[in-house]
């Protein structure tokens, strides 16, 4: 039998502080791609995760979403600095979903 | 800072069921006293931050690791060797994955006898407290402190046993190679904690033929299999031999460095074999395999599991006796830290 009646909680007090992102401008019409790179689209997880995002953004700034397709047995985005390249100037926010 | 949480009824261990700090399985109520004294052997203080946990990056003091060792049932004695497997884990950053694989502990060197860590008969299995309570301490932390349950960060579909608890050591006194730690530049009298994202045990039964080849071609048969990661990523391979298997196969020649080079030559798949199966549908994806993306691919060439021999881990574990070894597939690689360090 305990030989207290006080338990030491063994759940973390607090996470790190996390530098947010710069906030979205609400008054410019932004331009937001939404990539689906996780390692089996077919389950959809991707697209799921890519819905909440625009669901959320869609409340808090103006926004064109473009649903970007790459091919199956491309690199990821992260992973493919040429193709991101091509972005520069285009894109003013990118989100991609990732894992497996 | 210490989070009190006052519990007025007698069943403690209720009160830990409702706040959702178990795994399942009762646990021991973590008490004030209880928690000072697991700190009291890490020669640390509570508030000290050993890591970070968890994509959130949730920092893991010393105090809040105390709490889990003493709900998983450890003696304080056996805290530094959870300290160590909380650091090998941070390293390892715990991935948010669907599939089952867990942290699996192998402890290495003298802290084994210590605190009495079984290395021998059935030592993947249950009946050891300190094997049983280190690895459910571990799996207690991750729960807790990194925010991994289901419907939380642990996203499983299927899971394994061995996230009650996946801790066992090394037969060092029955294994005529060096043991791991060694193998991985550590003194032989240095004690160390090895962590990796495995997958359960896969037992593999030889007998009736002495042979050291014999051993380990039927260890390599049961290598390529199209549906594990292994496979796909060709990342680090762990094999469990027991002490006869390891006898057998050194006593014929195999320094631990044949071993690997015999399962890298021996366990394979033809490319043919291969596509369309396991994750291989997916396509060559950066992270897959480089052979994948050779357009003029051979379906006969053979595909090795891992990628260069070095990539096999071989560890000497169980009873003396008995014609049986264990492969253990599962996810990138492991690391290895000192106990105490």
């Amino acid at each position: 039998m305990a030989s207290s009646s006080h338990l030491i909680s063994p759940i973390a007090d607090r996470s790190l502080a996390v530098t947010r992102a710069p906030r979205l401008s609400r008054a410019a019409r932004l331009t937001i791609y939404l990539i689906d790179g996780m390692q089996n689209r077919k389950a959809g997880w991707g697209r799921a995760l890519l819905d909440g995002a625009e669901d959320v953004l869609t409340r808090t700034c103006v926004a064109t979403f473009v649903r970007v397709e790459r091919p199956l047995g491309s690199p990821s985005f992260s992973e493919d600095p040429a193709w991101a390249r091509g972005l520069v100037g285009r894109v003013d926010l990118l989100i991609e979903a990732v894992g497996d | 800072m210490t989070d009190v949480v006052d519990v007025t009824e007698d069943d403690l261990i209720e009160r830990c069921y409702e706040a959702g700090w178990t795994d399942g399985l009762p646990v021991v109520p973590p008490t004030a006293e209880r928690v000072a004294s697991m700190v009291m052997a890490s020669g640390s203080v509570a508030t000290e931050v050993v890591t970070h946990l968890g994509p959130s990056r949730v920092p893991a003091t010393v105090e809040k690791i105390a709490a889990n060792a003493v709900m998983a049932g450890c003696q304080p004695a056996y805290f530094p060797v959870v300290l160590a497997a909380v650091r090998a884990l941070a390293g390892n950053s715990a991935a948010v994955t669907i599939h089952s694989a867990t942290p699996m502990l192998i402890v290495n060197g003298p802290v084994r006898n210590q605190i009495g860590l079984n290395s021998g008969s059935n030592a993947l299995g249950s009946g050891n407290r300190a094997n049983a309570t280190i690895g459910r301490a571990m799996q207690l932390v991750l729960r807790n402190i990194g925010g991994f349950r289901s419907g939380g960060l642990d996203a499983a579909t299927l899971g394994h046993p061995g996230k009650y608890s996946y801790c066992f050591a090394e037969n060092e006194e029955y294994s005529t190679w060096t043991p791991l730690h060694v193998d991985r530049g550590y003194a032989r009298t240095a004690s160390t904690c090895t962590v990796y994202l495995a997958d359960a045990p896969l037992c593999i039964a030889h007998m009736g033929n002495t042979a050291g080849e014999g051993i380990l071609a039927t260890i390599a048969d049961a290598l390529p299999i199209a549906g594990t990661y292994n496979m796909y990523y060709q990342r680090e391979l762990f094999i469990v031999m027991s002490p006869e298997h390891a006898v057998l196969v050194a006593s014929d020649g195999f320094s631990k460095r044949a071993v690997k080079e015999y399962l890298f030559e021996h366990g394979r798949k033809p490319a043919g074999s291969l596509l369309g199966k396991g994750m291989f549908g997916l396509g060559p994806k950066v992270a897959g395999p480089e052979w994948m993306r050779h357009v003029d691919l051979d379906p006969s060439t053979r595909i090795p599991v891992v990628l260069d021999p070095e990539r096999f881990t071989i560890v000497v574990s169980g009873r003396e006796i008995g014609g049986y070894s264990a492969v253990i597939f599962g996810l990138g690689d492991s690391i290895t830290v000192p106990v105490g360090g």
